[in-house]
């Protein structure tokens, strides 16, 4: 046996799905789909599913808190006589290949029934699972659903590179692949609490100084109950480079992160505008990836910090207003180095119940967590295969009420994905379309957004 | 200290894209640099450099190769 601590963010992680649970939320799970152009071998999707359960029994691992230090870790042994799940579904229109094939209306609604279920992380047993969509074009999909306690968006990736890799190597009875090491790279020991606390004063001041107290989500701050929804539009090649165009006319091409955070905040304030609402403050809480950029990197846990980037008011009446006061922002994050600042102040409280920490932040919000999630995750690589032709790949997080919506976008070999995922009880689908519609319009410059 | 090639280089395998070797025409993206990497390379540019950059100064053909981001400084400092 043995062990994989909890990283900071893993903590915080575990404060929202409790959060979510108590809440009748669900569990707090991502969903990545890979489209490919040609159909998946069931049986070399088995061997592969099996491969890399044997590679990474974190994969059944539960999650527990240590009686006596108090703190969280995956407690890994042998994987037993589990296997990972591979269910499949067909469109209904479809006669399958696979006789235990589900029916289902469409991919929508399969990604709905699986966003929010997952083993429960304290159990033995998969923290993942795989569902293979047949299409009506007669390609495949394929759906994998992760406990987002178990990893990132980019562990997801990484994990869903070495699947394929094994897949290949199944369907062509090549040898294995070499897996790079990238699995379960001991944690960093911590540094001394002291250095620390004096690490963690960045981000106290800040907490102190610069963030408003009165912000409104969509949901509100009361967390409510609800089924998860997702709508996504992937633009194509021609939609894809005038997104690009108009991000190069507000400032620099390849700074992503100023302005789809400015786009995911206008979206959001027209909806809140169209309910007769006007916050007066967004805080937009963006992921900030702490993996290291070369050399071995994990896949398990959440690697990443937080930066809680302010839009007000009157920044968001213009994209490039909105996009230069988050850069600058942005640029002030790095200077004091906030990541690590946060990071530091989350494992201050590591030995403390999860519920804590948590509760101080929906203090600091007055019951709000943010205005909205939000990541851009970059592009999203695979490896390069002979066997499979993927057309596009993406994320799906869950969100939790508050704030009861996120936007999201990646891209994928010159095409952009918005994906917004959502509570049913806090927007209605109409909302959701106009909330999508908005950021579609802004990202093409097109003067339909206000 | 001067914005030369091999200075930007140094600084960028010392502190965004540790353990590289890095020279004047490395592929820097290729090589993992990202957008907080170039962020975070504003920073140092400010501090080592004297040279302020603009969201518009941070494009993809700027930051293509140490060779790049030297041209794109040393027209800031004039």
């Amino acid at each position: 046996m043995h062990t994989l601590n909890a990283t900071s963010s893993d903590l915080f992680l575990l404060g929202l799905r409790r959060m979510m649970m108590k809440n009748g939320q669900g569990e707090h799970t991502g969903v990545t789909v890979i489209e490919f152009n040609n159909t998946i071998d069931a049986a070399a999707l088995r061997t592969a599913a099996d491969q890399l359960l044997d590679h990474h029994p974190i994969l059944v691992a539960p999650f527990r808190c240590h009686t006596f230090t108090r703190l969280y870790r995956w407690i890994i042994t042998d994987t037993g006589d589990f296997q990972l799940p591979i269910d499949f579904h067909h469109e209904a229109s479809l006669t399958p290949d696979h006789k235990a094939s589900i029916p289902e209306n469409s991919i929508e609604e399969l990604i709905t029934k699986l966003l929010g279920t997952a083993t429960p992380p304290d159990q033995p047993g998969p923290k993942i699972a795989f569902h293979l969509y047949r299409r009506t074009d007669g390609g495949d999909t394929l759906i994998f659903s992760w406990l987002h306690l178990l990893t990132d968006g980019i562990g997801s990736q990484l994990l869903c590179g070495q699947l394929l890799k094994l897949y290949d190597s199944a369907l062509n009875a090549t040898p294995l692949p070499d897996l790079d090491g990238l699995h379960n790279t001991p944690r960093q020991p911590l540094e001394k609490w002291s250095k620390r606390f004096r690490s963690a004063q960045t981000a106290f001041r800040f907490f102190r100084h610069n963030t408003p107290l009165a912000i409104r989500s969509l949901s509100g701050a009361k967390a409510l109950a609800g089924k998860h929804l997702a709508i996504t539009k992937t633009f194509n090649r021609e939609q894809t480079q005038q997104a690009n165009d108009r991000l190069a006319q507000c400032g620099g091409n390849i700074m992503l992160l100023p302005h789809f955070a400015a786009v995911a905040a206008r979206a959001h304030h027209a909806v809140h505008r169209s309910r007769g609402q006007n916050p007066q403050h967004y805080i937009i809480t963006v992921p900030v990836q702490t993996r290291p950029r070369t050399g071995p990197v994990p896949i398990f846990g959440n690697l990443m910090s937080i930066y809680f980037i302010r839009l007000d008011n009157d920044d968001l009446c213009d994209l490039a207003k909105a996009g230069k006061a988050i850069f600058k922002q942005y640029a002030e994050f790095v200077r004091s180095k906030f990541e690590l600042s946060f990071i530091d102040i989350v494992s201050l409280f590591r030995r403390l119940p999860v519920q804590v920490f948590f509760k101080f932040t929906r203090f600091h919000f007055r019951g709000e967590l943010n205005s909205f999630f939000h990541s851009h995750s970059g592009e999203f690589t695979l490896p390069e295969l002979n066997s499979i032709d993927v057309t596009n790949a993406y994320h799906i997080p869950g969100v939790s009420s508050p704030p009861g919506t996120g936007l999201f976008f990646s891209s994928y070999r010159g095409t952009l994905t918005i994906t917004l995922s959502y509570l049913h009880s806090a927007i209605t689908s109409d909302e959701a379309e106009q909330l999508l519609n908005h950021a579609v319009q802004d990202l093409l410059g097109s003067s339909a957004a206000s | 200290m001067k914005p030369t090639p091999e200075n930007i280089a140094k600084l960028i395998a010392e502190n965004l894209l540790l353990g590289t070797d890095l020279n004047a025409s490395s592929p820097l993206f290729e090589l993992g640099l990202d957008s907080m990497a170039i962020m975070q390379f504003t920073v140092l540019c400010e501090d080592h450099f004297n040279i302020s950059l603009e969201p518009g100064d941070l494009t993809g053909s700027n930051f293509e190769t140490p060779n790049a981001i030297a041209a794109l400084l040393n027209s800031r400092e004039k």
